[in-house]
Formats: structure tokens, sequence, C-alpha cells
């Protein structure tokens, strides 16, 4: 990279967009990031694509009904999961909850957390 | 066991040392393994204690309900006089297992955490404070006067707490100074760096000491926080032999750098509760030796002599 190439504009707009492509297809939370700033309806499916989306922007710019449908397709461990890594549980609170309780406590405290942020 | 209440303030000049965490630390081990009551003043605007005892929601609708150090000042430069009791959140702690001992009635096996929250706004409180009690003959006017309105508000509390451990913020304010006076007893944390103890010196010898004429090596302690027992060990022991040179006590205990630390600034939400060896993981031995520590301490304290609340 240390000698100045000279390509022609398509060319170069393809490496740039080949390496903004592979980096989404490789990437989950990078994917995440794109996808946001599109700001259209994304249909988010299966554990790896859930997972990877901040549960925080998501209970901020979509319904409750669209937030509940979105989670209700993980099982429990993974909701768990998400819990932890968002910092929105403890061991503790996370110990007993039944998958339905985990969901009310995900969307009411991303809630909170986005209103604390000033994101409502 | 400590028969009446202890005024403890937790205090350094320097900041970053870890004197919230401090504060945290000690409420915790102190309530969940003596059976303390403990009130946490939070006196410092920066909030760090509140925010970690009581979240961010939590310090939200306490600021919401005017129950913090911050409206009580406020009040007391508006109307001459504020609601210390009022601004006391009682049943504060994030342990699980003093929540369950709360919730059964019956045994009586643990203390609780209140805490006086503060707000950032605080420190613009202290600066109205500050102008409106200055007298150009007197210095020491703004002090004496918070130091009365707050012996007051403490008052005001009866003997129900144990021990009350003040959270100083950095530098000596007017609000710390006050804490000072009140105070039986000085906690320092400090770090294994040589800032650290010229900080620490000039705290004592300008503060405590020519300021407030209140130093007494028996009832102030250094505490080591944010241990890293990796590298310069020449340079740290030196600093801690430093520290005993100086004329320090040191706790007989120091709290590691563990990772943690960044998941005590935020408690995940206000009825979020973790056990005590979840929140303080692989320094959770340390932090109930420091409580062991501080009670050894406390008692050697003279309480009736030096108390001045």
């Amino acid at each position: 990279m240390s000698e100045r190439t000279r390509l022609p504009p398509q060319l170069a707009l393809n490496r740039f967009l080949d390496a903004v492509r592979d980096e989404a297809a490789t990437n989950p939370g990078f994917r995440g990031r794109l996808l946001e700033a599109l700001a259209i309806e994304i249909y988010i499916e299966g554990e790896e694509e859930i997972s990877a989306v901040d549960p925080i922007g998501l209970a901020r710019s979509k319904s409750e009904a669209t937030f509940r449908r979105v989670y209700s397709q993980l099982n429990a461990t993974a909701l768990r999961a998400v819990l932890r890594d968002a910092d929105l549980a403890t061991a503790t609170d996370l110990k007993g909850q039944t998958k339905a309780s985990l969901i009310d406590m995900l969307w009411s405290r991303s809630r909170s957390r986005a209103a604390e942020r000033g994101l409502e | 066991m400590v028969a009446v209440t202890i005024y403890l303030s937790i205090a350094n000049m320097k900041g970053g040392v870890g004197k919230s965490t401090t504060a945290m630390m000690l409420a915790d081990t102190l309530s969940a393994h003596h059976r303390q009551r403990v009130l946490v003043v939070d006196c410092d605007a920066q909030a760090n204690c509140s925010q970690m005892i009581l979240g961010s929601q939590g310090l939200r609708a306490a600021a919401g309900q005017r129950a913090t150090l911050t409206h009580w000042l406020e009040d007391i430069v508006e109307k001459g006089s504020g609601d210390f009791f009022g601004a006391v959140r009682p049943c504060a702690s994030g342990l699980e297992e003093i929540r369950i001992n709360r919730s059964s009635s019956g045994a009586p096996g643990f203390g609780d955490v209140a805490l006086v929250p503060a707000t950032p706004e605080l420190r613009f409180a202290e600066l109205a404070f500050d102008h409106k009690s200055f007298d150009k003959r007197d210095s020491s006017r703004p002090r004496q006067q918070l130091h009365a309105h707050l012996c007051q508000g403490l008052s005001s509390l009866g003997s129900f707490y144990d021990v009350v451990i003040f959270d100083c913020p950095p530098g000596f304010t007017t609000i710390a100074q006050a804490a000072l006076i009140a105070s039986n007893a000085v906690i320092s944390p400090i770090n294994e760096d040589p800032v650290s103890l010229w900080s620490l010196v000039a705290f004592r010898d300008f503060g405590l000491t020519r300021t407030l004429d209140k130093w007494e090596a028996n009832a102030h302690r250094v505490l080591f926080t944010k241990v890293n027992s990796a590298g310069a060990a020449a340079a740290r022991a030196k600093v801690r032999s430093d520290v005993r040179s100086a004329g320090f006590n040191m706790l007989p205990v120091h709290i590691r750098h563990v990772s943690q630390a960044v998941k005590w600034v935020q408690r995940p939400a206000a009825d979020s509760y973790s056990t005590f060896a979840e929140k303080y993981g692989p320094a959770r031995q340390e932090v109930q030796a420091l409580g062991q520590a501080t009670m050894e301490f406390l008692a050697g304290v003279n309480v009736q002599g030096e108390a001045n609340v």
C-alpha cells in the first residue's frame, strides 16, 4: 500500500464496495450498523442476525410488537446472552427467568437505556 | 462492634484513584458481612457513587423527586434550610443477599445501604453557597456554615446508621471540607504512583493540617487501589515505602485492578441485583478483607473525642 496506484474510477469504487461487502458478510456488528444506517425496514431472522442487532437501537426505532416478534425467535439461552452482552442484566437478574419474562425484561430495559441516552 | 454512628470520609485530592468505588465497596461489605447500617453521602458532583448504587434511572428518579444532596444545598442557598432526611434513599443496596434478607422478615443477618445521592449540578449549588457565605475577613466561613448545616441534617437521622460514609470529590471543595470536619476517620485511596503520594501529602499538610487543623495519624488510613502487580515492581515498592516514611498508616489490604470495575460504573437497571461474588469477581476476597480491616480501624478510632457532629 506504500505506492499510490492509478485506477479507473469504476474499478476503484468496485474495490471499495467489495471490501465493504466482504466485511459485512463476516462481521455481524458491522452489518448491523450498515443496516441501521439504511433506515429501511429489514426483516431480521435467525439467531446470528438477531444477536448482532443492538436491542437498544431496535427498541428506539421499532414498535413494541416488532421488537417482541424479532426476539421471540430466540430461545432463552440466546436471550440471556443478548441481555448480558448489552449490560442490561446481571447473572442474578437472569436466574429463573422464562423466555417470556426475558423478552419483557429486554424490552423494558432497552427502552429505559434508550431514554437514559437521550435517544427517545 | 461499632456502638455509635461513625463518620468516615473517603477522601484524597487526586481524582481517579478509586474514591467512589471504595465508598461503594465499603458500603457493600460493611452491610453484607458486618451487619452495619450504612449511609453513603455522595459529596461528589461527578455522581459516580450515586450512579453505581442507584443506577442511572434510580438517580434520575431521585432527582425528579428533589431528593438529592444537590437539592438540599440549593434549598439552603434559597431558603436558608434544606431537608436532609428527605434526601436519603433507603434500601438502596444492589446486593442480592441484602434484598433477600430484606424481604424475609425476622432474619436480621445484614444491615442495609442508604444513599444521599448527588447530581452534576451539585458543584453549582456549592458555588452559589460559597458566594453567599463568603466573608473576606473570615475565609473559613463557608466551610463552617456548611458544616453546621450538614451536622443539622445528620442529626435529623438520629442514631439509625452505624456508619456514615462521605464520598468526597477530588480537590478540596467546601462540601469536602465540611464532611472532613464532621468525620471521625478518613480513608484515602491512592494508586501506586509518585503523583498519588504527592497529592496525598498535600491533602494532609495543606488540607487536613493547615486548613482544618484536624489531621491525626491514628484516624487516617491509606488504601492502595487499582493495584496492578505486573511490572515496575521496584517503583511501586518505593511508593509504598515513601508512604510509610511520610508518616502515613496503611490498611493491611489492597484492591487489585480488575475488569469488573468497568461494569461497576453502571447498575444495569434500578431493579437489577448482583450477588457479592458476582459483583466483585476476583476482587471479592480483597473487598471483604477491606471491610474487616476497616472495622478494626474504626474500632480503634476515638469516636467520642473526635466526632464533630
